[in-house]
């Protein structure tokens, strides 16, 4: 009959509407989120004036015993290599990265901030290096290339951020470190000055 | 959506024919329990402009009727409708003989639905209440279960916003310029002299008004038109208020042509459902008419309903573990009896001169002039340089130490540690729930020179609102009639900062301390000034409207199918008039700010199609603009003249109908869509980690939010089943299920008067677009369904139980906090991520809460006598007879608005500032007890 029909087809239509229509929340997204690959301020565990221990990072005397320490200012955490009062004739410290898969994107990026404190002498450096076949514990059998970064001179402003710039390193591939070297001298006052670094970033 | 019942009476009717008589019909109306006749009962022919009212002897008569199938509709307040079709024959008189009304129960009912009108969600200034008032009343299945079953858990019909509908008073619109809702507290208290109400769901046709698409309300205060007698009721309840008691007296027309209707009202409590929740309200109304000669009448209506009540807090759960679910932070004790801070004044005539033309016997012109003025005011305290006097303040509560984090490492929880445990099992709040007005008094009592550094004010609104309109109703042919309507409106709104008490303290310095130098005056025409109790002070503003719109409706009623189109248009136009030169913006914010003019159409139609006369498919459909708020239009109206640039709203909406009008059994189902495009909300808080950290306060500010180019979309279906098992006992089952999102990323910019300057007089700052495509919108269940059973005993008692489910009902949520902002790091210069941030983590965080689903059984039951001349009645109800508790509503705090504020107040498991929500009432009484006579 005709009225059952157009009874039966409002019914499907009003039923197909509601209940076929799929869930709403299926559409929501996050905001946009661009992670960079490497994000590092050295927060992570802070505990200040103590050996900084950020998850992944690794944190390595070659030579003496200092190591990179947590340090603040107003509430800004850094990394810290100095050798003053180690004691020691030669203090050598790595602060290496975790590792970054450079094949996982194109056009990596690396910027970082660096500063100095009471550095007098080019002896007493701070080298920016990467590795593409570190193992992830023996810095000396590794290859670390030098990166072209502006860093902090012996005329640089203590405690005054420097700029890295941006350092391009789409040119190299496979699975790398960055890494932070800073040489210097517990018992050569002229060789015990620190450097500080902070928020590397490695992006693409 | 035609509201009608069939008459159970038609087989009782005698069709009686006499010959040589005028074309017509005509019957005689009595109260179905004692047999009187009724007088000032509505009589009409549907779809004609055949309207009249029983005389004395209870008749009424119609002649020069069209012959056909007419259907002939007799109500009247109280009573329950009947619709009787009757076949017209040229040259007869159809006499229906006795007509027996029969008591409506939904009527006394109606006297008990407190909830839904009177409460209002959340802490808006508005003075509107947010929550769907029009819901009352009604005959349809569905709508009364989502009024006297659904209401109290805050259901939305469709889910719309009151500001969707339309309330009128005799053809007068009553919805508010400011933000479009209806001030329900402007007439309450006085139900039974707004009982006379006519209602349109959706978007079908009202005879006064093209609407919104929500639906219409009419409210007739006619004097004529009220059943003579008078009516005295009390009641106690233990839900908004404790008692009530009211009286009304209805003339009826006398043979000079005067009609009157006065009728009181006054409720109280000293402590309502919610803790320090006081209510004062009184309601006087007095309606009176003349009738000039057979074609005019004039009538008058004064209105005056006064309403002061405490409000409760919305609360966290911690703070609702600590304290209960009818815990409110705005009270405190002084000398012995419980002070609320935070009061809702409201105190706003009405006066109304209405006259109506009965031009022939086919057109009608009523033409109204309304004068509304008075006041809003609603009471907080403000505190100057001393420290924030909310019990429930975040720094008193145990999560302000167990949500803590080390300041140097923010992964680094310091929540468990033995300090901060200590810390929190000796929180102030655990001792100290109360608001403590003694504190605030010696501390005023301790300044320098006696000023007060806290202080009680209102926000105040007062409002002189003119209205002229005019509605012509004319029946074009026989099958052809005719609606039309303009409406004028001037509004002049005054709002203010109205000091009340001073709290000990010898006066107030007027000045911003969040400010510096001059920055912090309210106005640099009078700096530094000192205020004492009734001096207006912080901010002062005149809101300007001229508001103008006309609509034409034709109605088609043929023998299969009945349409009608209709169309309107409007023009809004609203300024800003500051009248204090704010330090802050000295350039813009004193004098008249520009005009900003919105012109606005709509058209919609419809049709109902008559598969038999008992099977029935409507269609509706309407296309609209509609102007935005005046409340939406200037964003920072305190301070500036500032306005956003606001494109009108879209309102699209449709809907289908098929509906079963049969003897024992009425059903409607319909599938609804509705869409609204452009539309603004506004917001205050105080965020943190907002901004750039460009001042090392972490980027925190006292903001203005503003979100605009919301599309918001609402889909459903909406099913009322009512089925007359035997003669005593009734059936109802309804159902609603509702997918109501947002559809869109709308814009968000956020109002920061830190950042004004000289140079920048508007410091908005623009968050690009929140992702909110898909989130269900807040505000009451999106499903719920009713089971219900009455029997109604032919010795004029009756009972009433039903069941409900409510389900779907979501969280208010933040757009600011899904803005892309929400990644960025305030701390970093080049704006990059949150180092820690993740995706995963964002979607666990961002997860739109959904209130747990609840079941409520609800009593009623009714009884009543007749005594001599009188009629005596009690009726009861229990509502959510098992004590549920549960959530109504809830809102996100913005206060963390960024992913490592919120991710680590989150995890946590003590967040500092969580949720807060709003609870529904327990198990909660109504008993009324009434006589007319």
């Amino acid at each position: 009959m005709k009225t059952s029909r157009i009874i039966l087809m409002v019914g499907m239509m009003v039923s197909g509407l509601v209940f076929n229509s799929c869930s709403p929340e299926d559409d929501i997204k996050t905001p946009e989120l661009k992670p960079l690959i490497v994000n590092e301020d050295f927060a992570r565990g802070f505990v200040d004036n103590t050996t900084l221990g950020v998850p992944g990072w690794i944190n390595i005397a070659e030579t003496g015993t200092a190591k990179y320490k947590y340090q603040e200012y107003q509430h800004n955490a850094y990394a810290e290599f100095t050798s003053y009062q180690s004691g020691e004739l030669v203090n050598v410290g790595w602060l290496i990265s975790p590792q970054i898969d450079l094949d996982k994107q194109e056009g990596e990026k690396l910027t970082f901030e660096a500063s100095q404190s009471y550095v007098s002498s080019a002896s007493n450096s701070l080298e920016a290096l990467i590795s593409t076949d570190f193992d992830g514990t023996n810095v000396t059998t590794a290859t670390w290339q030098h990166l072209n970064a502006t860093l902090p001179t012996t005329s640089s402003a203590y405690f005054a951020w420097i700029k890295s710039g941006v350092i391009d390193l789409s040119g190299y591939t496979g699975k790398a470190y960055i890494a932070f070297k800073v040489k210097g001298s517990g018992t050569n006052t002229a060789l015990d000055g620190g450097y500080q670094i902070d928020n590397v970033k490695v992006f693409n | 959506m035609k509201k009608l019942v069939i008459s159970t009476l038609f087989v009782l009717q005698a069709f009686l024919a006499f010959a040589q008589q005028p074309t017509g019909i005509t019957g005689r109306v009595v109260d179905a329990k004692t047999q009187k006749p009724l007088q000032n009962v509505v009589a009409s022919i549907l779809n004609t402009n055949f309207t009249q009212l029983t005389d004395a002897r209870g008749v009424f008569l119609f002649t020069e009727v069209a012959k056909g199938s007419q259907l002939l509709q007799i109500k009247s307040v109280g009573y329950k409708d009947q619709m009787l079709p009757v076949e017209i024959f040229t040259g007869q008189m159809i006499d229906l003989g006795v007509l027996a009304l029969e008591e409506d129960q939904s009527s006394e009912q109606q006297l008990s639905l407190i909830t839904i009108t009177e409460n209002d969600l959340g802490d808006d200034n508005s003075g509107s209440e947010s929550t769907s008032g029009l819901l009352q009343a009604s005959r349809d299945s569905f709508q009364q279960a989502a009024a006297f079953n659904w209401g109290q858990a805050r259901f939305r019909i469709r889910g719309l916003d009151n500001e969707y509908g339309t309330t009128m008073i005799n053809g007068v619109t009553m919805n508010k310029i400011y933000d479009g809702r209806p001030q329900w507290s402007n007439w309450g208290g006085l139900n039974d002299a707004t009982r006379n109400q006519e209602f349109t769901m959706g978007s079908s046709p009202s005879d006064y008004t093209f609407g919104g698409i929500l639906g219409t309300q009419e409210i007739n205060t006619r004097a004529s038109i009220y059943r003579p007698g008078s009516r005295i009721s009390f009641s106690g309840t233990n839900t908004n208020y404790n008692w009530r008691v009211m009286g009304t007296h209805a003339s009826g027309m006398n043979k000079d042509g005067w009609a009157f209707v006065i009728s009181a009202g006054r409720r109280w409590a000293k402590e309502a459902y919610f803790e320090g929740t006081d209510y004062s309200a009184n309601s006087l109304f007095a309606s009176v008419e003349k009738k000039i000669n057979d074609h005019h009448s004039l009538n008058f209506t004064s209105i005056y309903a006064q309403n002061s009540r405490g409000k409760s807090s919305p609360n966290t759960d911690e703070v609702t573990r600590i304290a209960g679910v009818k815990y409110n932070s705005y009270w405190g004790w002084q000398d012995g009896k419980k002070r609320n801070s935070r009061d809702k004044d409201v105190e706003e005539p009405i006066l109304m001169l209405g006259h109506y033309w009965k031009i022939n016997d086919k057109t009608n012109l009523n033409t109204n002039v309304m004068y509304q003025t008075g006041q809003i005011g609603n009471s907080r305290i403000d505190y100057q340089g001393a420290r924030n006097p909310d019990p429930t303040y975040y720094g008193n509560l145990p999560s302000y130490y167990t949500s803590r984090y080390n300041i140097d490492d923010y992964s680094d929880w310091q929540g468990d540690t033995p300090e901060n445990i200590a810390l929190a099992n000796d929180a102030k709040f655990l001792t100290n729930r109360q608001l403590d007005w003694d504190f605030l008094y010696k501390t005023n009592s301790e300044t320098h020179d006696g000023n007060s550094v806290y202080i009680l004010y209102e926000d105040r609104t007062d409002d002189k609102l003119w209205t002229a309109n005019t509605v012509l109703n004319s029946q074009l042919a026989d099958n052809i009639t005719m609606n039309g309507g303009a409406t004028f409106k001037k509004l002049k709104s005054h709002n203010f900062q109205n000091l009340l008490d001073l709290l000990g303290g010898k006066y107030f310095e007027d000045y911003d301390n969040f400010q510096d130098g001059s920055e912090q005056q309210s106005d640099l025409n009078f700096p530094k000034r000192n205020v004492v109790e009734g001096d207006t002070f912080g901010y002062n503003y005149n809101l300007l409207a001229t508001t103008f719109d006309a609509f034409t409706q034709f109605k088609f009623t043929y023998k299969k199918a009945d349409f009608y189109l209709a169309q309107t248009f409007a023009r809004n136009e609203y300024q800003r008039e500051g009248l204090y030169k704010n330090g802050i913006y000295p350039t813009n914010s004193f004098g008249k700010g520009d005009k900003h003019i919105y012109e606005n159409f709509g058209f919609k139609g419809g049709l109902t199609y008559k598969l038999t006369g008992r099977h029935l498919l409507t269609f509706n459909g309407a296309y609209m603009t509609k102007a935005p708020a005046l409340r939406n239009v200037f964003p920072n109206a305190r301070l500036n003249n500032n306005a956003l640039e606001l494109d009108s709203e879209n309102v699209t909406s449709l809907d289908a109908s098929y509906i079963v009008r049969a003897p024992k059994l009425k059903t409607r189902l319909t599938a609804y869509y509705s869409n609204v495009k452009h539309a603004t909300e506004t917001s205050f808080f105080f965020g943190e980690g907002i901004f750039d950290d460009e001042t090392s306060d972490g980027g925190d500010a006292f903001v203005a939010e503003t979100v605009t180019n919301i599309e918001k979309q609402n889909i459903g279906a909406e099913l009322g089943i009512e089925y007359q098992l035997t003669t005593t006992i009734k059936l109802t089952a309804n159902a609603a299920y509702g997918e109501h999102t947002y559809n869109n990323n709308p814009n968000v910019s956020l109002n920061n008067d830190n950042l004004a300057s000289p140079t920048n007089t508007n410091p908005v700052v623009d968050f690009g677009t929140a992702k909110l495509k898909g989130y269900r919108q807040s505000g009451g269940p999106q499903t719920a369904a009713s089971f219900g059973i009455e029997y109604r005993d032919p010795h004029f008692w009756w009972i009433g139980a039903n069941g409900n489910y409510l389900a779907d009902n979501y969280m208010d949520v933040s757009a600011l906090l899904r803005t892309d902002n929400f990644f960025k790091n305030p701390m970093d210069a080049n704006g990059d991520p949150f180092p820690e941030a993740t995706q995963e983590r964002a979607s666990e965080l961002l997860k739109q809460q959904k209130f747990d689903e609840f079941y409520l059984v609800n009593l009623t039951g009714g009884k009543s006598w007749k005594v001599g001349n009188q009629t005596f009645g009690i009726f009861a109800s229990i509502n959510n007879v098992l004590d549920t508790k549960y959530k109504t509503g809830g809102f996100e705090q913005a206060r963390n608005a960024n992913f490592r504020e919120l991710n680590q107040d989150v995890s946590s498991g003590t967040p500092a500032f969580g949720p807060k929500y709003f609870y529904g009432n327990g198990r909660t009484y109504f008993v009324n007890l009434y006589i007319n006579f």
